[in-house]
């Protein structure tokens, strides 16, 4: 069955159209890759996707019923990634996964928390601050933070950004195991190479061949 | 430079520097000239603005009835220096207080430059400034207390030589972290909070405005300890790091950037980031507890052991409230410690603070933003009904009470969750330029619902007036919780 299906989907500022009756499908268990230069509409396709903006056309829909960020079991099963994370500043990393497990009401989330620790490269920075972190780690943390709560719609904003070379090979298995597990992917990306490993369906926006 | 060539001096690298800036110089003598001129006339209308509102103040003192009220007020100049001189150690603290901008650090404190004496003009400088200040602040308090002048200016004199002796102990504990001079910030507050609990307990009550010669001896006594501490900190300045220097200069660069757009809420996030990222590191605690949104609730805890003086600022702010009544406001207490304890409790709303600026961590989150708003709230809400009953004994009737933590509440909520000021909304012309709307609405931000839930326990301090305030605190919590 579908999982995501956005129909018609414009949005414009002002006179300027970002996005203009844009259509996509997305399958449980399988990923698309946006692509496109710099303003070609993929944040904001992502944001829209994740009702942070609102659309000025077209619809989204989650399991075929419109999707609504204020219910609470669609919010449950998407997990967004974009390019606007804020975090506590005043709580560790360790904290941060403690408190969204928790928000989440994870199973065992003491376990899952020290797994995804683990699986980011995170254990030594448990105790830090999120503002004493590299750019990288805080990338790191970001994945974390969508690691430890249940999803069945990973929406990412250039998952591979400020990640070393090692990481991106990191990020990309991590990916084919998120979609063996039955996730569905929705990401932007100007990583060649973390497309061609993880998408199963690219759509290139915007008038310019990818950078 | 061969290695045999001596450094330069600071003083003629001040003066290449001053002869470059005078070679860019284009403004024309005809503005200048009229800069001067504003400048002058500002003076004169805010002095003139001053003067009055002292001879009123000093006027209402004379109507004091009581010998407690009287006394009280006899004793507040000394207890506004003493809260002036805690502040001023607490912000010294926080930005350095000898700082340098990141081009200073880079092209001067990296060369054989002598630091110590690069950064000798801004601390005397600075030193001086902060000694003119605290003695003009203390003569006219003195001045409205209805204090004689000779002990007016002894006063006004102890307090100029108290301030850069508070300057002097921040910079060598800049330079020396672990030295004894780090206390004196958190002594000074103390010595502050004794004498708020002095006055709250009535042992000022006999007193009358000091008229004996005998009180020069104060700033006589201090003379020696100012000059001691003050040429034991210029010797200190040469052992001052580039990277401590340099912090300070970033926290002040982004609170003047909040603080031009008046969003005080924005200039605690700086200051918040940057004491988080100073610290680093924490030992963390796994959060054990309710799930949901009341995991919040959770993280407040674990901030609150982390850092205990998030929940002692409010219980010590407890302590004017009986001052204020020692000194017979009667119903003015309430809107006075709304306003206290809405300050207080700023640091227990950290949380709220960040749900509300993004929503990206409402989103991880999972839960409603009113479901996380007032998870967030639980441990701000518990702190201040226990602070407004801490002020029970002290407000005209036991009511207002919880009336005055409510208010707090509200108060604190309203700031935290306020959007910042909408440049894309209608602007106004203003002397400053173009300004929009919501720019000046931000400036007053929780101090219109401290006011809003104030006013009926003023009209009416009694059963009827709390109940109103605690009507009008609730509605606006609902409000503020709610908005999307």
């Amino acid at each position: 069955m579908t999982l995501l299906t956005v129909s018609g989907l414009s949005r414009s500022y002002g006179d300027h159209a970002v996005l203009t009756g844009l259509d996509l499908s997305l399958e449980a268990g399988r990923a698309v890759a946006l692509t496109g230069t710099n303003g070609s509409g993929k944040s904001t396709l992502l944001r829209c996707v994740a009702g942070a903006e609102e659309p000025t056309a077209g619809e989204v829909l989650l399991d075929g019923r419109p999707y609504d960020e204020r219910s609470a079991a669609m919010r449950r099963d998407v997990a967004a990634l974009l390019d606007d994370l804020d975090l506590f500043p005043d709580l560790a990393v360790i904290e941060h996964l403690d408190l969204v497990a928790h928000a989440h009401r994870a199973e065992d989330p003491e376990a899952t928390v020290d797994g995804v620790l683990e699986e980011v490269g995170l254990v030594d920075q448990a105790d830090q601050l999120p503002g004493s972190l590299s750019s990288g780690q805080r990338q790191r943390l970001a994945l974390a933070l969508l690691l430890v709560r249940p999803r069945r719609l990973l929406l990412l904003d250039e998952p591979e950004q400020r990640l070393d070379t090692e990481g991106a090979r990191w990020l990309a298995d991590l990916l084919l195991r998120e979609k063996e597990a039955g996730v569905g992917i929705l990401f932007a990306s100007h990583h060649p190479a973390l497309v061609e490993a993880v998408a199963d369906d690219v759509i290139r926006l915007g008038s310019s061949p990818d950078a | 430079m061969s290695a045999g060539t001596p450094a330069p001096t600071p003083g003629e690298l001040r003066g290449l520097i001053r002869g470059w800036r005078r070679g860019h110089v284009t403004t024309p003598w005809g503005e200048l000239l009229y800069q001067a001129y504003v400048a002058l006339l500002t003076v004169l209308i805010y002095g003139s603005g001053l003067v009055t509102a002292v001879i009123n103040a000093g006027q209402a003192v004379e109507g004091c009835a009581t010998v407690t009220c009287s006394g009280t007020r006899a004793a507040g100049p000394v207890l506004l220096v003493l809260v002036w001189l805690a502040l001023g150690a607490a912000v010294l603290r926080l930005l350095g207080p000898l700082m340098v901008s990141p081009a200073a650090s880079a092209l001067v404190l990296s060369t054989p430059v002598d630091r110590g004496r690069w950064l000798g003009r801004q601390y005397v400088t600075a030193s001086a400034l902060s000694a003119f200040a605290a003695a003009v602040l203390a003569l006219l308090a003195a001045v409205t207390a209805g204090w004689p002048l000779l002990t007016g200016t002894a006063l006004a004199l102890a307090a100029a030589l108290l301030a850069p002796v508070t300057y002097a102990a921040g910079s060598i504990a800049q330079a020396r972290p672990r030295s004894v001079w780090r206390a004196v910030a958190p002594a000074a507050a103390l010595l502050a909070l004794a004498a708020v609990g002095a006055v709250a307990a009535g042992v000022t009550a006999d007193m009358a405005p000091p008229e004996d010669a005998w009180w020069w001896l104060v700033p006589a006594a201090l003379a020696p300890a100012a000059a001691g501490s003050v040429v034991l900190a210029r010797r200190r300045l040469g052992e001052l790091r580039r990277r401590d220097l340099t912090r300070g200069h970033g926290l002040a660069n982004g609170l003047s950037g909040a603080l031009a757009g008046m969003d005080t809420a924005l200039a605690y996030d700086v200051v918040l980031q940057h004491t988080s990222a100073r610290r680093a590191l924490v030992r963390a605690r796994r959060l054990r507890g309710p799930r949901g949104p009341l995991a919040l609730v959770t993280a407040d805890l674990v901030r609150l052991r982390r850092a205990p003086v998030r929940v002692l600022a409010p219980a010590a702010t407890v302590v004017p409230a009986y001052a204020l009544a020692e000194a017979g406001a009667g119903a003015l207490t309430v809107p006075a410690m709304v306003v206290l304890g809405f300050w207080a409790a700023i640091p227990l709303g950290a949380g709220v603070r960040v749900l509300s600026r993004s929503s990206s961590l409402a989103r991880l989150l999972g839960a409603s933003s009113w479901q996380l708003r007032l998870g967030a709230l639980v441990v701000p809400a518990v702190v201040l009904v226990a602070f407004g009953l801490g002020c029970l004994w002290a407000l005209p009737h036991p009511l207002l009470a919880p009336a005055v933590g409510l208010g707090a509440l509200a108060a604190l909520t309203r700031w935290l969750v306020a959007s910042p000021p909408d440049y894309a909304s209608a602007m106004i012309s203003t002397p400053m330029g173009a300004a929009p709307v919501s720019l000046f609405g931000n400036a007053v931000r929780g101090f219109d619902i401290a006011g809003l839930v104030s006013i009926p326990a003023l009209f009416a301090p009694d059963a009827v007036g709390a109940s109103i305030s605690m009507a009008v605190s609730a509605i606006t919590l609902g409000v503020l919780v709610a908005r999307r």
